[in-house]
């Protein structure tokens, strides 16, 4: 037994090898199948763990409270205390705008809450002290700020920034993320642009601000749960109606100290007024003592004058008394001066005389030295004359002894001449001797010659005979030369005779020149000497003559000095005269001066007397200006008195006025409200929730389709592996075996397959799909860290029960049927499905037009029928998935342009302070009345309301247009369904079509209205298309008539010809730094928004179409495995027939095409449907998607449809191809 | 190289399957001729390579070696794309199993084949010539075996083919009907002076044929011509 079952396990194995394509198709669409379920349905609760766990990190608050008057540290203790409140921190925050480069940003400022709402720094820290800021990343990114930079912010409104910050200039230290914000979208404000556009936290000390502008608190046990959750929200909501509870009478607490803070500060007022009051009688009373001590001072005065007046009469006295003396005086005065004036004419005929004398005195005395003068230079020209009386004897002798030597001289000369003269005959005489001696010499000479010559002759002709003539010769001529030498020197003494005699005659000529020379020179000298001779006789004589002068001169002086003393002494007597009388005029000028001094004595006591009456007169006056003085300060002083206490009354008047405004306002102060709210408060958070609902939504719906066609191709899978092996079943059971043992192969087979692909599918879908989902959303959401996909149990569970148990239950049925036939049936070949005529061909002239394979492909087509709706079904699924996903996006596009571009058409609004003064309206509406940007406009009221009918109440807008008429303009009221219009009139309202569905609610019904605590019940005339928001349209006289009142429109709604964001920015600045508006909104604003929730969609319909890919690939690639496999037989006849391989796969294809044409029909139905049920599901209460797909996302859809039907049919040319011919030939097994 | 009146020569043709490491000569060295309007009939013991003789005559399956020479066209050298040419123009063939397609009538089966050929015969007129005139519209599974095979050999001869290969036509049917399916063989190899080769287990109709080809072991055992060929009523077996 058990080795046959061994047997069996081994055959099992063997089996899966073999048909591993099979085995691996059902484990494809089964882990597709699982895959999809476990994982798309795994995205939302990942979705939000992934947010939880983000939450959790950054320890996000679960509760904030938010209180009209601000709270107090006293708030936060008593929240403390309270149960289940783990932690509760007071925080700070505003808005603020803080200036950029060419604009300025919304800048919403935190203070940092102690160990809640952690900021995750990205770069640089957190704050710590003041002065430092830490901004998100978002804001440093796109408007290019550094860590160090400082930003300057300023209030939104007309306050002061210090009322809220101790300083308006801060230094970013870091930049990261608040775990408020999760998407980029920071929500909007109620100063600047309103927009949002920077997140700032800080800490608590920069802030100035009077009271906390909230406290955050964490929820006991919140941690533990998943954010979103139920659960969570259990432990959450007890701990706020905790909150709520003590709300109230921390608010009556807050009240009262608010009140006794009034009290307080309108008592101190009221103090200081009477402190006012009793200055100003101080005042008054010091102004009346002033008054009287002038009227004192007036009398004094008066008395003072009277005195002054008697001493002046005194003084007038004295004074003719000193004038009397003074006279006297004058008188002696007058004497002594022509006393004085007579020695002084003495006095100065002395000096005049003794000047004279003087002057005489020295004329003597220059004449005497003039004299000696002459005397000296006499004396010495007498000297000089005698030197040269001297010299002139000298001259004379010499000249005479020089006259006695030149005589001398000539008398020598003639001596000598004399001689010469003697001489002369004798030296004529020698000379005639000289000449005859001369001659005998020449005659001696030439017989000398002659006889050389003979000699020479002789000599010459040799001849001894000769010799004895030449020794004759020879001596004849010495003979001869003897006489010639004896005659020579006989000349020579002659010749000496005579050149001696001349030399005498020469010197004796030159002896005589001398002597004439010197003659000459005598003779002048002579001239000379008696020329100075008589140059001395005249100077004796001139001598003479000024001695005589000079004698005459000093007889003249002797005479005059004689006299210049006889006038001395006459001089010297007047002088001791003039001396005696000067002594006299001193003793009588002493008298004058005592005199003068006692009158001066007098004087002087007179002109004190008058000082003191000068002084007491300057006393009087110096009182009567200061009295004046006095008199004009009381003046000044009352005047000044008089305006400040008109003005110190009209301040105690305001002040007064200001305590009694102040007590009206403290006595009309509401009692504080709290607004306790948990992170559903928190934008981003919420529009995260929505999307995971939205993905859970889309889980809901789409994995079923999956695990149908899942199970379907299972069930045919299966059902053809059964029959396949029948003869096999029939063997085993001819053999013996049971039902069950050989069913177990089967159920085997599916369960492993299923098993595994099961578990894969579920391994790959929740940790892969979540991912991708949530980070396809992390295009919205930026500040999700990270995404979380964990297992999970229950769905890993259910998917994988789910797909074993139907792949099983697929399996059991497909062989119950073999299992119950008899070995000998099973072992016979199944009876091929026989043909018949199908119902078209009833239809004889669509049958007879079709071409001979067209029929055959009809044929073929219905007669598997299984095959068909399995194929059907999975091509439908295919396009119907397609369809839904870009029919998703078009919906969602829908919202933006039928909402903007066909419902509400006009630009924006412009919204105004609740409390906006008349004036400030005035000129808002002047504004928008000139303002060419704005082409139309119309003031509206839109306020909220809530609606209900029945149990169900939804909030709505409440539109009311000033005029109905121009309605039209702005918004268009539209049936979706007939693009009938609607007209909004005075018998009812006019609500729109979600909040109509969603109510339950149609035209004709009366709906109840409730707004401000007026409730009221009115007919709905009409439902309009809308997908954004709800709204009631109202005309104002049924607002009047609803609510007792006119309505007071607080919306005026633009209609501009530029949509552009440049020009939207503008437009927004301009009005909303106008006094008393709110905002200014766009509708492009919205179009924006969903833009974004676009994008995260892209990502999804992505999924969608490699989905629906895969899911149309696996179902068609099977079912033509086993349509193959079933018809090898016929495609094989086909091939032995002479079809070429095309024409083969031609055969196939048609059918499939046909198959794929009537599923993307099939599809496209589906499609639609399943597109509305996803948007219904999807789409969240306050907006409607677009109902109806466009025509290019059917194209799109069927074209992807034939592309992978177009893939499928390639692969299977190329299995076709593999077909054996000679399969035709076997027998039918 | 075509001769007077041949049809089909074969000529030394080899076979050769590997089985894994056995290799299985299913034809082994055969040759043999076909005159044009003969009625052949190759006999032989199952797993004498009978079959393949007909693959390869066929043009569905190619032999190792040697030269398949049909109507003087040598097709042992064809490609695929040329062999099913040539099925489609020159071969009608009769399986055993008459290899239908079911969910085609009668006449739409016989239309199956010849659409797709040169000069094909009007298909309902052959579907009278087998005698099936009033079964036309009938599915296969409508039909009885003889009458099934009746449309088979209707959708053979509906190509006009130059040779007629049957594989075991009767193999299927019943003494009687087999009888008949052979006289309609026989008759139309007369009448359309058609080559018709028949391939049977069945030696016992060896003498209605005009040649008797025996095949054991891949070869021809032994080839004979039979002058006076018998009607197929007068053959008992």
């Amino acid at each position: 037994m058990k080795k046959r079952r061994n047997v069996l396990v081994k055959e099992f194995f063997v089996e899966v090898w073999k048909t591993r394509n099979r085995f691996l198709s059902i484990l494809l669409i089964v882990l597709l199948g699982v895959a999809f379920f476990s994982g798309i349905r795994a995205a939302s609760p990942d979705m939000r763990l992934s947010a939880d766990s983000y939450y959790d990190d950054s320890r996000l608050m679960d509760i904030q409270v938010m209180g009209t008057l601000g709270l107090t540290e006293d708030d936060v203790e008593e929240i403390r205390t309270l149960e289940g409140v783990e932690e509760a921190e007071p925080a700070y925050s505003a808005d603020v705008l803080c200036r950029l480069e060419e604009t300025q940003a919304v800048v919403k400022l935190m203070s940092v809450t102690g160990e809640m709402n952690l900021i995750t720094v990205e770069e640089g820290r957190a704050p710590e002290k003041e002065g430092e800021i830490f901004m998100d990343s978002a804001f440093m990114d796109t408007y290019g700020y550094e860590i160090g930079d400082t930003i300057e912010v300023f209030a939104g409104d007309d306050g002061d920034i210090l009322d809220t910050l101790k300083q308006d200039t801060f230094t970013i230290v870091g930049c990261g993320t608040s775990p408020f914000y999760l998407s980029l979208d920071l929500g909007t404000s109620t100063v600047g642009n309103g927009n949002v556009e920077a997140i700032g936290v800080l800490t608590a000390d920069n802030f100035s601000l009077e009271a906390y502008t909230g406290i955050y608190l964490r929820a006991a046990g919140a941690e533990k749960e998943v954010a979103y959750t139920d659960a969570y929200m259990d432990v959450v909501d007890k701990v706020k109606h905790r909150v709520e509870e003590i709300a109230d009478s921390r608010c009556e607490v807050r009240y009262a100290e608010i009140q006794a803070d009034g009290e307080k500060q309108i008592s101190d007022g009221e103090a200081e007024i009477a402190d006012a009051r009793q200055e100003l009688l101080d005042a008054e009373a010091e102004l009346t003592d002033g008054e009287k001590q002038i009227a004192d001072a007036r009398q004094e005065l008066l008395d003072g004058e009277k005195e002054l007046e008697d001493s002046r009469k005194q003084i007038a006295d004295g004074e003719k008394q000193i004038a009397d003396g003074e006279k006297e005086l004058a008188d002696g005065e007058r004497q002594i001066a022509s006393n004085e004036k007579t020695i002084q004419d003495g006095r100065s005929q002395i000096a005049a005389g003794q000047s004279q004398l003087d002057a005489a005195q020295k004329q003597i005395t220059d004449g005497q030295s003039q004299l000696d003068a002459a005397k000296a230079e006499l004396a010495q020209q007498e000297q000089l004359l005698q030197n040269q009386a001297a010299e002139y004897e000298l001259g004379l002798k010499a000249w005479n002894d020089g006259d006695a030597q030149v005589s001398q001289g000539e008398q020598q000369t003639a001596a000598a001449e004399e001689q010469l003269n003697a001489q002369k005959p004798q030296i004529d005489a020698a000379r005639e001797m000289i000449v005859q001696q001369e001659q005998q010499l020449a005659a001696l000479e030439s017989m000398m010659q002659q006889l050389r010559d003979q000699i020479q002759e002789l000599e010459e002709a040799g001849d001894a005979a000769d010799q004895e003539l030449i020794a004759q010769i020879k001596e004849q001529l010495g003979r001869v030369e003897e006489q010639s030498a004896q005659l020579q020197t006989a000349l020579t003494q002659i010749r000496e005779q005579v050149a001696q005699y001349d030399e005498a005659v020469a010197a004796l000529a030159a002896q005589k020149e001398q002597l004439a020379a010197a003659r000459e020179e005598l003779t002048q000298q002579k001239a000379q000497l008696d020329a100075a001779g008589e140059l001395i006789r005249t100077g004796q004589e001139q001598l003479a003559s000024a001695r005589q002068t000079l004698v005459q001169k000093q007889q003249e002086l002797d005479a005059a000095a004689a006299q210049a003393a006889a006038s001395r002494r006459t001089l010297n007597e007047k002088s001791a005269q003039l001396a005696s009388g000067e002594q006299q005029l001193a003793a009588a000028k002493r008298e004058l001066e005592s005199g003068r001094t006692e009158l001066a004595a007098s004087r002087q006591k007179l002109a004190d007397g008058k000082q003191q009456l000068a002084d007491g007169e300057q006393e009087i006056a110096d009182g009567k200006a200061e009295l004046a003085e006095k008199e004009q300060e009381l003046i000044d002083a009352r005047a000044e008195f008089d305006e400040k206490s008109a003005d110190a009354e009209t301040e105690i008047a305001d002040a007064e006025a200001e305590i009694a405004d102040a007590r009206k306002e403290l006595d009309d102060m509401e009692m504080p409200e709290w607004y306790v709210l948990d992170r559903e408060s928190i934008q981003s958070c919420v529009e995260y929730g929505q999307d995971s609902e939205r993905i859970e939504a889309i889980g809901n719906v789409f994995p079923l389709i999956f695990f149908l066609v899942a199970a379907l191709v299972c069930l045919t899978t299966m059902t053809r592996m059964v029959e396949e092996k029948r003869t096999e079943i029939g063997t085993l059971k001819a053999l013996g075996y049971g039902k069950w043992q050989i069913a177990a192969k089967y159920i085997g087979y599916a369960f492993f397959s299923s098993c595994i692909g099961g578990i894969a599918g579920l391994l790959i879908g929740q940790k892969v799909l979540p991912v991708v989902i949530i980070q396809a959303y992390g295009i919205l959401y930026v500040n999700l860290p990270e995404a979380l996909s964990p297992l999970h149990l229950s769905y890993s569970l259910t998917s994988l029960a789910m797909a074993v148990v139907i792949t099983t239950l697929a399996t059991i049925a497909a062989c119950r049927r073999e299992l119950a036939l008899v070995p000998a049936q099973l072992m016979r070949p199944q009876a091929p499905k026989s043909g018949k005529r199908i119902l078209l061909e009833r239809v004889g002239f669509i049958w007879n037009r079709l071409s001979f394979t067209g029929k055959a492909t009809m044929r073929n087509l219905f007669r598997y029928k299984k095959r068909f709706f399995m194929t059907v079904l999975g091509i439908g699924g295919c396009t119907g998935l397609l369809l839904t996903g870009f029919g998703i996006k078009d919906s969602i596009m829908a919202i933006g342009e039928l909402q903007f571009g066909e419902i509400r058409v006009y630009s924006g609004a412009v919204t105004m302070d609740e409390d906006i003064s008349e004036e400030n309206e005035e000129a808002l509406l002047r504004t928008v009345e000139n303002d060419r940007d704005i082409k139309e406009w119309m003031p509206a009221k839109e306020s909220s309301v809530d609606v209900s009918f029945g149990d169900e109440e939804r909030s709505s807008y409440l539109m009311v247009p000033s005029d109905v008429e121009k309605l039209g303009d702005y918004v268009i009221l539209q049936d979706r369904r007939t693009g009938e219009k609607k007209e909004l009139t005075d018998d009812g309202v006019v609500i729109t079509e979600k909040l109509a569905s969603l109510l339950d609610v149609s035209a004709g019904d009366t709906v109840t209205l409730t707004s401000d605590d007026v409730e009221a019940e009115v007919l709905v005339t009409a439902v309009v298309e809308n997908y954004f928001y709800h709204y009631v349209y109202m005309t104002p006289a049924v607002y009047e008539q609803v609510f007792g009142e006119a309505p007071k429109y607080s919306e005026i709604f633009l209609v501009n010809d530029d949509n552009s964001e440049a020009f939207e920015k503008e437009l927004r600045e301009k009005y909303m730094d106008m006094d008393g508006v709110s905002g200014v909104s766009f509708t492009s604003d919205v179009a924006g928004y969903i833009n974004d929730m676009l994008k995260s969609m892209d990502t999804v319909i992505v999924i969608i179409v490699i989905a629906a890919g895969m899911l149309a690939f696996i179902v068609l690639y099977n079912l033509n495995n086993i349509n193959i496999s079933e018809r090898q037989r016929e495609l094989a006849t086909l091939k032995v027939l002479g079809f070429y391989e095309l024409e083969v796969s031609e055969y196939m294809f048609r059918e499939n095409i046909w198959l794929t044409v009537i599923g993307s029909i099939v599809g496209m139905v589906f499609g639609v449907i399943l597109h509305l049920f996803v948007i219904k599901t999807v789409e969240i209460d306050i907006m409607m998607f677009g109902r109806s797909v466009k025509p290019v996302s059917f194209a799109y859809s069927i074209l992807l449809t034939f592309l992978f039907s177009f893939l499928v049919n390639l692969a299977m040319h190329f299995k076709l191809k593999k077909i054996n011919m000679v399969e035709s030939l076997k027998s039918v097994e | 190289m075509k001769e007077n009146g041949e049809m089909v020569r074969l000529v030394d043709v080899r076979k050769t399957y590997h089985m894994g490491e056995v290799v299985i000569h299913a034809v082994d060295g055969l040759s043999l001729e076909i005159k044009e309007g003969e009625f052949a009939v190759v006999v032989g013991p199952s797993g004498a390579g009978k079959t393949t003789v007909l693959n390869i005559l066929g043009g569905m399956d190619s032999a190792t070696s040697g030269e398949v020479w049909i109507d003087g066209v040598d097709i042992s050298k064809f490609k695929e794309k040329q062999l099913t040419s040539y099925r489609r123009n020159d071969i009608g063939f009769v399986f055993q199993f008459y290899n239908l397609v079911q969910n085609l009538t009668a006449k739409e089966n016989v239309e199956l084949a010849s659409q797709i050929c040169r000069d094909p015969m009007d298909a309902e007129q052959v579907l009278r010539d087998v005698g099936l005139g009033d079964r036309m519209d009938n599915f296969p599974a409508q039909l009885s075996g003889g009458e099934q095979q009746r449309v088979a050999i209707a959708r053979a001869l509906a190509k006009n083919p130059k040779l007629l290969l049957c594989d075991e036509p009767t193999g299927a049917l019943d003494y009687n009907t087999g009888k008949a399916i052979l006289k309609l063989l026989q008759d139309t190899c007369r009448e359309h002076h058609m080559t018709v080769v028949v391939i049977t287990h069945n030696s016992a109709i060896a003498p209605m044929a005009d040649r008797i080809i025996h095949i054991k072991n891949g070869r021809v055992s032994r080839m004979e011509e039979n002058p006076h060929p018998v009607s197929v009523e007068t053959i008992e077996w």
